[in-house]
C-alpha cells in the first residue's frame, strides 16, 4: 500500500465497511431500547460536574475527528485543490459528525440513558450490543477492528506528510524529507511516524490494559493537537488581513474562527483547571513542557 | 460529542479559507507560520507532530488490544497485543 492513492482507496473501503456494520448494531440497540428514545441525552443540564465534565470528555471527542483535516494535507496531489479541499473538508466533517452523535444517542439508549452504568463499561458500544443479540459483539468488534486499522492507514497517510513537510522546509531535520525512488513516498517520515507511536505505546502503556491506555493517552495527544487548532482560528484573521485584505470578511475570517478558538478554547480552559481526576491533572504540565520545551 | 462537532465545524471554515488561499500540505504548519512567522510554524511543528504520534500510539495500542480480544474471544489464541501493534505498524509501513 504505497503512495496516497491506493491506500486511501483501502481506508475508504474499510471506512464503509465499518460504517455499515456501526449502523446495524446501532439501528439494532434502537430498536431493542426503543422505550428509552427520548431527548434527555441531548439535554445540558444532565452533563455531569456541568462543563467541567464536558471538558473531561472534549478532548476524546475532538480525537475522534482528528484526520478531518487530511483532504488539505493532500492538497498539493489534487488537481483542484480549492475547490476540492473545501469540499472535502464540510463534507467529511458533517457525515462524521451525524455518524458519531447518531451512534453515541444509540449507546446511550443501549444502557437505557444510565450514565453509571455506561460510564462502568470499558467499550460501553460493545457491551451494550451483548444483551441484545451475541452476534451484534463480533460485528461491532469487527467494525472496531476496521476503523482503527482505516485510521492508522489515514493517519500515517497525512500525519507523515506533514513531517515530511517539515523536513522539507528546514523546521525538522532534512533527513526527513527523503523518499522513495518510484512511488516518491516518504518513507523515513513514515519509519520515524511508526517507531515513535509504538515506542511510546510500549514504554508507558506495556502493563497497562488497551482500553484504559488508549483514552489516556488519546486525550494527552489531542490536547496538543487541540491547542494548535485553537492558533491556527486566531491565525486566519491576521494571514487575512495581511495578505489577503481585498477579499477579507468579517464573517468567514474573524467572527466564524474567533468563535472556533473560543469552542476549543473554553472546554481546554476547564480541563487545566486544578481539581482534575489523575492522570488528567498531569496532562496540562506535559502539553505546557512540549510548547515552551521548542 | 456535539460540542467538538462545533468545533471542528467552525475550524472547517479556518482550514478552507487558508486552503482557498495557500493550498499546502504542510497545513496548519504552513498557515500559522503565514500568519505569525517561521518560529511559530517551527512550535507548531513539534507540538502538531508530537500530538499527532502520541495520539496514533493509542491507535497503535487499541488495535493490539481489539485483536487480542478478538482472537481470544473467538478462536481461543493468545498472542500478546504488543506483538499485534508492531506487526500491524510494520504492515502500515511503505
Amino acid at each position: 500500500m504505497t503512495g496516497a492513492k491506493p491506500s486511501t482507496k483501502v481506508a475508504a473501503v474499510l471506512f464503509v465497511l465499518q460504517v455499515l456494520l456501526l449502523l446495524v448494531v446501532a439501528i439494532a440497540l434502537l430498536i431493542e431500547h426503543s422505550g428509552h428514545i427520548n431527548g434527555q441525552p441531548f439535554d445540558p443540564s444532565r452533563l455531569h460536574r456541568g462543563f467541567s465534565g464536558l471538558s473531561l470528555g472534549f478532548p476524546l471527542a475532538v480525537y475522534l475527528f482528528v484526520g478531518w483535516e487530511n483532504s488539505a494535507a493532500l492538497a498539493e496531489e489534487h488537481h483542484n485543490p480549492r475547490a476540492g479541499v473545501t469540499r472535502a473538508v464540510f463534507s467529511s466533517i458533517l457525515v462524521v459528525a451525524v455518524l458519531y452523535v447518531f451512534l453515541s444517542y444509540a449507546t446511550v439508549v443501549g444502557f437505557n440513558d444510565s450514565a453509571s452504568a455506561l460510564a462502568n463499561a470499558q467499550i460501553p458500544f460493545i457491551t451494550a450490543a451483548g444483551p441484545v443479540a451475541s452476534g451484534l459483539v463480533l460485528i461491532a468488534y469487527i467494525a472496531g477492528f476496521t476503523s482503527i486499522f482505516s485510521c492508522l492507514i489515514s493517519a500515517t497517510n497525512s500525519q507523515a506528510r506533514i513531517i515530511f513537510t517539515s523536513g522539507r522546509e528546514g523546521l525538522l531535520p532534512s533527513a526527513t524529507a527523503r523518499l522513495t525512488k518510484h512511488r516518491r513516498t516518504p518513507w523515513v517520515a513514515f519509519s520515524v511516524y511508526l517507531a515513535l507511536a509504538l515506542g511510546l505505546s510500549y514504554v508507558f502503556g506495556w502493563n497497562t490494559d488497551p482500553v484504559t491506555f488508549f483514552g489516556e493517552i488519546a486525550t494527552m495527544g489531542t490536547i496538543l493537537i487541540a491547542l494548535t487548532y485553537l492558533v491556527a482560528n486566531l491565525a486566519l484573521p491576521v494571514y487575512y488581513h495581511r495578505y489577503e485584505r481585498g477579499r477579507f470578511s468579517k464573517v468567514k475570517h474573524l467572527l466564524l474562527p474567533l468563535l472556533g478558538a473560543a469552542a476549543i478554547g473554553y472546554p481546554l480552559f476547564e480541563l487545566v483547571k486544578p481539581g482534575q481526576p489523575a492522570p488528567f491533572d498531569r496532562y496540562p504540565l506535559i502539553a505546557a513542557g512540549v510548547v515552551v520545551g521548542r | 460529542m456535539i460540542a467538538a462537532a462545533v468545533a471542528i465545524g467552525l475550524l472547517g471554515n479556518t482550514l478552507s479559507q487558508f486552503s482557498r488561499s495557500r493550498p499546502s500540505t504542510g497545513s496548519f504548519v504552513t498557515f500559522i507560520g503565514s500568519a505569525f512567522g517561521g518560529y511559530s510554524a517551527v512550535v507548531t511543528a513539534v507540538v502538531l507532530c508530537t500530538g499527532y504520534i502520541i495520539a496514533v500510539a493509542s491507535v497503535v495500542t487499541i488495535s493490539g488490544g481489539l485483536a487480542e480480544t478478538i482472537l481470544k474471544q473467538y478462536l481461543s489464541i493468545t498472542i500478546p497485543w504488543q506483538a499485534i501493534s508492531a506487526v500491524l505498524s510494520l504492515g502500515r509501513w511503505p
